[in-house]
């Protein structure tokens, strides 16, 4: 007897709303002017994080699950899928001032990136293997579109970078995701966490080297060092809204797959934790030493993006109940400060390219708003007390330090030491007396920006002094230990 | 006749995909890299069938349906990107992609 397919609308529904804002992007792209789809978005975006509130399971209640447990709206997904909402709506709320500038004004701008975050709450959403593949696909082909879209040199060759290391990545993580099969048999997260347990030699030899090529191709989506090499020329090269889009939203869902695969799937798999802490290694010390020799800002943003993927992803070395909620916690501080970083950049750069570190002296004098929250985002990525990237950091250093990663603690504390050098330079210059003549961009109302920016600070001030207002929500181990469902 | 084992076939895409990795790093032309990893993409499936029957288990044999899904949709955009940098520059050859760098 055929079993009917078990489909619920509920658990779908953040994910629904996401992908008609995508649809009607391109249908009515044709029909309405781009700010009004921008508009649309942005409302469909606040009901798909509603709609994730809503999701929300209290103590002792099941997670709603659709497609045989597939796809998974527990608490984990919950808040990793308003993290990005988070992210995208500051991509979306800054492109209204600046695509028109950057060239990117177009319908198809919005639905690709509407179509990104679809892939990216498919990635958070997914309980097994071919869900979070097709949720990562849609997002990285997206997202190459997206890098390549504006119609200059640089634009093309930033997307022809992304698109040929991203798609190496992809096929490296296919094969790993085929051998993980072949060991267990499954692909469900559950059914892989359950047969790790009790494996023949042969099947473990598959399982550890199925975990090492999906750890490489994850590596490639996230920027770990040796595989971050297209993560500064993309980050670069590609619009400053699309850079922030792929730093915030895209390294997100990313780590949300890591946490998915890593921390449910194969929590129990040998092996990949030791090469894990080797990648991280490796990108602490190529991400801070390279920022450290910038001259443009945002190229300096970039290689910031890579070092700080190695403080993240040290919270993933933690046991599932305590890294989980560290990532999380780190995740949505980084979407916000990166996010409001790059949405000043966005507005005051004069070209595509950004602004030299330079040209930063005496801001303060010129734009007082934007210099003060310049300083106080670079002040939260490099960790100081106040503010909530302080809070993140000793999270994330906290989680595999008490899992007895204590060499690797070390050393990023001395990397985030480094760190204060090529973060506090710039801080430093917006406050230096104003002998240059102006090099922002002059003209030109910003409302969405300032919003965006004021909303940025704010979150990351108010987090830091009260970090338990977003950390309470993901205080409770059960929510990480259970990533790979029962 | 009895049926190859699976090792053989595990082996011919481990073979396939050591092919098309090294095409990746050597070739020069944006499109030979393309096919290559294609080829890798191949090696996956090959596997994916491989193992599928060898666990009796069809949750194998569908995912390679949405991995040769993913590979067409990489096809049409991959190809639209080379296509729009060919325009500009008359050349697929990578290494003339060196604008950005530091």
């Amino acid at each position: 007897m055929l079993t009917p397919p078990d489909v619920a609308l509920a658990p779908l529904l953040p994910i629904l709303l996401v992908l008609a804002g995508a649809v009607s992007s391109t249908v009515l792209g044709f029909h309405l002017p781009r700010r009004t789809l921008t508009a649309i978005n942005l409302v469909l975006l606040l009901l798909s994080a509603a709609a994730m509130a809503l999701l929300w399971s209290g103590p002792g209640e099941l997670p709603a699950t659709a497609f045989g447990g597939s796809l998974r709206a527990d608490n984990a997904a919950v808040l990793l899928g308003l993290t990005i909402v988070a992210g995208s709506m500051m991509a979306l709320l800054v492109s209204l001032d600046t695509a028109y500038r950057a060239r990117l004004s177009f319908p198809e701008f919005d639905a690709m990136l509407m179509y990104a975050v679809t892939g990216t709450l498919l990635i958070a959403f997914s309980g097994d293997l071919i869900v979070m593949l097709i949720g990562l696909e849609v997002m990285s082909l997206a997202s190459y579109v997206l890098a390549t879209l504006q119609d200059s040199r640089r634009a093309e060759e930033s997307g022809l970078k992304y698109f040929l290391l991203g798609s190496v990545g992809s096929a490296v993580l296919i094969y790993g995701l085929a051998l993980v099969y072949g060991a267990t048999g499954s692909l469900s997260y559950g059914g892989i966490a359950a047969a790790t347990a009790g494996l023949t030699p042969g099947n473990l030899g598959l399982l550890v080297g199925g975990a090492l090529l999906l750890l490489a191709g994850f590596g490639f989506k996230v920027a770990l060092a040796p595989f971050h090499q297209w993560t500064p020329d993309v980050y670069s090269g590609a619009p400053t809204t699309v850079s922030l889009f792929l730093s915030t939203v895209v390294k997100v869902a990313a780590f949300a797959g890591m946490l998915r695969v890593f921390g449910g799937a194969l929590q129990n798999a040998p092996f990949w934790a030791s090469a894990l802490q080797l990648l991280i290694a490796a990108t602490l010390i190529v991400g801070n030493a390279a920022s450290l020799f910038q001259t443009n800002f945002k190229r300096m943003l970039a290689y910031s993006a890579v070092a700080h993927t190695g403080f993240l992803a040290m919270a993933l070395l933690g046991t599932p109940g305590l890294g989980g909620a560290a990532l999380g916690y780190y995740l949505l501080v980084y979407t916000l400060m990166t996010g409001a970083a790059l949405a000043i950049v966005a507005a005051l750069q004069r070209t595509e390219a950004g602004m030299n570190i330079s040209d930063l002296r005496g801001l303060y004098h010129r734009h007082p708003g934007y210099a003060v929250a310049l300083a106080a985002c670079l002040a939260s990525l490099a960790g100081l007390p106040p503010f909530a990237g302080f809070f993140g950091k000793y999270l994330a250093f906290q989680a595999a330090f008490q899992n007895g990663y204590v060499w690797l603690s070390i050393l990023a504390v001395l990397a985030s030491v480094a760190a204060l050098v090529y973060y506090l330079r710039p801080a430093m210059l917006l406050f230096m007396p104003d002998r240059t003549p102006a090099r922002e961009y002059p003209h030109g109302q910003r409302p969405a920006t300032n919003l965006t920016v004021a909303l940025g600070v704010a979150a990351i001030t108010v987090l830091g002094l009260l970090p338990n207002l977003w950390y309470g929500w993901l205080a409770d181990p059960a929510i990480w230990e259970l990533l790979a469902g029962r | 006749m009895d049926p190859a084992p699976t090792t053989y076939y595990v082996a011919l895409s481990g073979l396939l995909f050591a092919i098309g990795m090294m095409g990746v790093l050597t070739r020069r032309t944006a499109i030979m890299m393309f096919l290559s990893v294609e080829l890798m993409l191949n090696a996956a499936n090959l596997a994916l069938v491989a193992f599928a029957r060898s666990w009796g288990d069809l949750a194998g044999q569908t995912a390679v349906f949405i991995v040769m899904t993913l590979a067409a949709a990489e096809v049409a955009i991959g190809l639209a990107i080379i296509v729009a940098i060919f325009r500009q520059r008359e050349t697929t050859n990578v290494d003339v992609l060196a604008t950005l760098k530091g």
